[in-house]
């Protein structure tokens, strides 16, 4: 669906991107994941056409680049700033931007509407916006994205400073995008997000892929061994293995065990391993 | 095209909502047109609140048309201009620094000697038609003075005893006088000086006039007006004709303040991100701000011109040219506007530049204290402000009378400063 090739990009003496090479493919949620600064953004504009690289190419969908007007309109963006006009009530927001697209009045009307029940502003759609909580705020972000109904879906940090519930509803719509058949990019430094999230992940630093797979494929491979605590009258005692269940099964036949715990490596172990920073660093 | 009207109606509607900004875009420029209206109303530009500005011309030059003229100089209804020749008078007419003019014809005193026969006091208007409500008005109190000269005549029983005997001479001497009245005229006299007699030995001065308003069909001064139509004098008809163009350049400063903002918030938000992944081109964002800039400034300007024409009676010299004045401004400020938004980073940098930017062109353009009061360093440099050539240009349809040819020179300035602002800020201004 998407495809980043060979991204090169300087701001002044930063490197944002360092030779970035990235495949999207069609129906599924691809996590962008790395830690602030790492070149997330900076990939995500590139991608919409909203920067243009050093190097490189952007190719969507086999149509050619993003800069191009007639490409751009397949692509959805909900920009990590909750871009929406403060004065402005929900549905003259959605209005609004709809106009960009060249939509007719009769069409901007059912798709706001639908798009404000689906984001649960419904009840709040003539409100201005100013009003509105931060979690409402993003979920509105992320509607306006939608009003075209992109085959290509982007979002930037869709889920910073939201309420549990709003993160929640956010993170359901992004699976429900993609039961749908469209792509979603989603940029997050939330691991565990993207964990429960994507159904691919690359992990970038410093403008550059460290890994990408399916997040089993990230872990199996670069997260390290389980490690099983067994708890003792004599104390715990760690036990790193690659077959925490098998490790269980023999450890808990033993006297005196009184309680076990298993942490499985994840993706904050992988970018652990691959940097030796922690994602939050 | 739809996404240029949609960028341009959506800032509209921001620009609307956001109160402080339409403060100062609508109301703080019409409070100032207005204040500044009402400090100096009366002092200079036709005195608005001193009295109808005439002229009284006498061309009898006789001790009874002196004595009337004088009489009209004393009255607090007019602000006598005196020593004028006729065409002296016509001209001032003409070009608007006075209202009108008061000609006292030949044969005026001759006529206020024997006010009950023959011609009455003969007395020339001179006014532009376009004034009727002041033609009406002057008449009336050149009317009403001519009659209070004759009824003072009258409440004096001795001053009315030597009028009598001197209209008898005058009667006896009047060849034109038809024979057959000559004894009616006699007996009317006589009876009339027996008459004061005994009032005047009474003290009974109430009789006389009654008597005298008696007489049917007396007319004693006759007042005509003549058309003089006035040109475009190069001076406010009022004092607000003055200070609205002046407040008409706030309203347009505070208007492309508004936008530069709005442009710089577009950019802090995130909203413009928006405006670029639409299938939109560069140039289509920034037209549509230029458009809702234009249309703002431009409404503002009127609104505060018919506010101007309806409620202060200030009456444009030239509708379309000040129209013309009104669009060149707005492209002027567009392009300010666009320049503004480019250069300032965040929005407090665009409100204090924006501000300290446009307050000094003001100041040097004549947008705050008129351009004539200023030190000469201050004219040559006011050569370089929109401000100048703005205001100059309003003045220019408002009441300079400026021609289209006139306006031909502000009008390039500005279309000039704002087209070169605007290319320069559309290059500078940050899309990313």
């Amino acid at each position: 669906m998407l495809r980043l090739s060979n991204l090169r990009k300087r701001f002044g003496q930063v490197v944002a991107l360092d030779d970035l090479s990235l495949h999207i493919p069609r129906g599924c949620i691809f996590g962008l994941l790395g830690p602030n600064g790492a070149g997330k953004t900076t990939t995500i504009s590139i991608a919409v056409g909203l920067l243009a690289p050093d190097s490189g190419a952007v190719d969507l969908d086999g149509l050619g680049t993003p800069a191009r007007a007639q490409v751009r309109a397949r692509v959805g963006v909900a920009p990590q700033a909750v871009a929406l006009y403060d004065d402005l009530t929900a549905r003259e927001n959605l209005d609004f931007f709809a106009r960009l697209y060249e939509m007719p009045r009769a069409a901007r009307r059912e798709r706001a509407d639908a798009l404000l029940a689906r984001v649960g502003l419904s009840d709040r759609a003539d409100d201005r916006v100013k009003g509105y909580s931060g979690g409402m705020k993003r979920r509105l972000n992320l509607a306006a994205a939608l009003l075209h109904d992109p085959p290509l879906v982007l979002l930037d940090e869709p889920t910073a400073g939201v309420d549990p519930q709003s993160r929640n509803a956010i993170l359901d719509m992004a699976r429900s995008l993609r039961d749908e058949g469209r792509t979603v990019m989603y940029t997050t430094h939330y691991m565990e997000e993207a964990q429960r999230l994507c159904d691919r992940v690359a992990i970038i630093d410093r403008g550059r892929v460290l890994a990408e797979g399916t997040v089993e494929q990230l872990v199996g491979t670069l997260g390290g061994s389980s490690v099983v605590t067994i708890q003792t009258d004599e104390g715990d005692t760690r036990i790193e293995t690659a077959d925490p269940v098998g490790e269980l099964g023999r450890r808990l036949a033993a006297p005196g065990v009184r309680g076990v715990r298993v942490e499985r490596p994840d993706l904050e172990a992988v970018f652990l391993h691959l940097t030796g920073r922690s994602l939050r660093d | 095209m739809n996404a240029v009207l949609a960028i341009a109606v959506k800032d509209i509607r921001l620009l609307l909502r956001d109160r402080m900004g339409f403060f100062f875009s609508f109301f703080f420029p019409l409070l100032i047109a207005v204040f500044f209206g009402v400090v100096f109303r009366g002092g200079g530009g036709g005195g608005a609140g001193s009295g109808i500005p005439v002229a009284v011309v006498d061309l009898d030059n006789t001790a009874e048309s002196a004595a009337f003229a004088g009489r009209l100089g004393a009255a607090s209804e007019l602000e006598v201009t005196a020593g004028l020749t006729r065409e002296g008078a016509e001209e001032a007419v003409r070009i608007g620094r006075l209202r009108g003019a008061v000609v006292l014809l030949p044969g005026f005193g001759e006529a206020r000697r024997r006010p009950f026969w023959g011609e009455p006091m003969r007395i020339e208007l001179l006014v532009d038609p376009s004034r009727a409500a002041l033609a009406s008005m002057l008449e009336g109190v050149v009317t009403r003075h001519a009659f209070e000269g004759l009824s003072e005549m009258f409440a004096d029983p001795a001053k009315m005893r030597g009028q009598v005997r001197e209209s008898m001479d005058l009667m006896r001497r009047d060849g034109s006088l038809p024979r057959t009245m000559r004894p009616a005229f006699e007996l009317f006299f006589n009876a009339l000086d027996s008459m004061l007699e005994t009032v005047e030995a009474n003290g009974d001065a109430d009789a006389a006039t009654a008597g005298a308003a008696r007489a049917g069909g007396w007319q004693p001064v006759r007042v005509s007006t003549r058309a003089v139509t006035a040109r475009p004098s190069g001076l406010p008809t009022n004092s607000f004709a003055l200070t609205f163009p002046q407040g008409v350049i706030w309203g347009m400063m505070g208007c492309a303040l508004g936008f530069a903002v709005t442009m710089v918030m577009e950019r802090t938000r995130g909203t413009l991100v928006r405006l670029r992944v639409a299938p939109l081109s560069r140039a289509h964002v920034l037209a549509g701000k230029a458009v809702g800039c234009f249309v703002v400034t431009t409404s503002v300007a009127v609104l505060l011109m018919v506010i101007a024409r309806v409620a202060f009676g200030v009456q444009p010299t030239s509708v379309p040219v000040l129209a013309a004045a009104i669009a060149c401004s707005s492209a002027c400020f567009v392009g300010i506007m666009m320049l503004l938004a480019a250069v300032s980073r965040t929005e407090a940098a665009g409100n204090g530049l924006g501000w300290g930017v446009l307050l000094l062109l003001a100041m040097i353009g004549g947008g705050m204290v008129p351009l004539e009061f200023m030190p000469g360093f201050i004219k040559t440099l006011s050569v370089v402000s929109p401000i100048r050539w703005s205001l100059l240009a309003l003045e220019g349809g408002v009441f300079r009378g400026f021609s289209f040819g006139q306006m031909a020179a502000p009008c390039a300035v500005l279309l000039g400063i704002g087209g070169a602002a605007f290319a320069l800020g559309a290059r500078l201004f940050r899309v990313d």
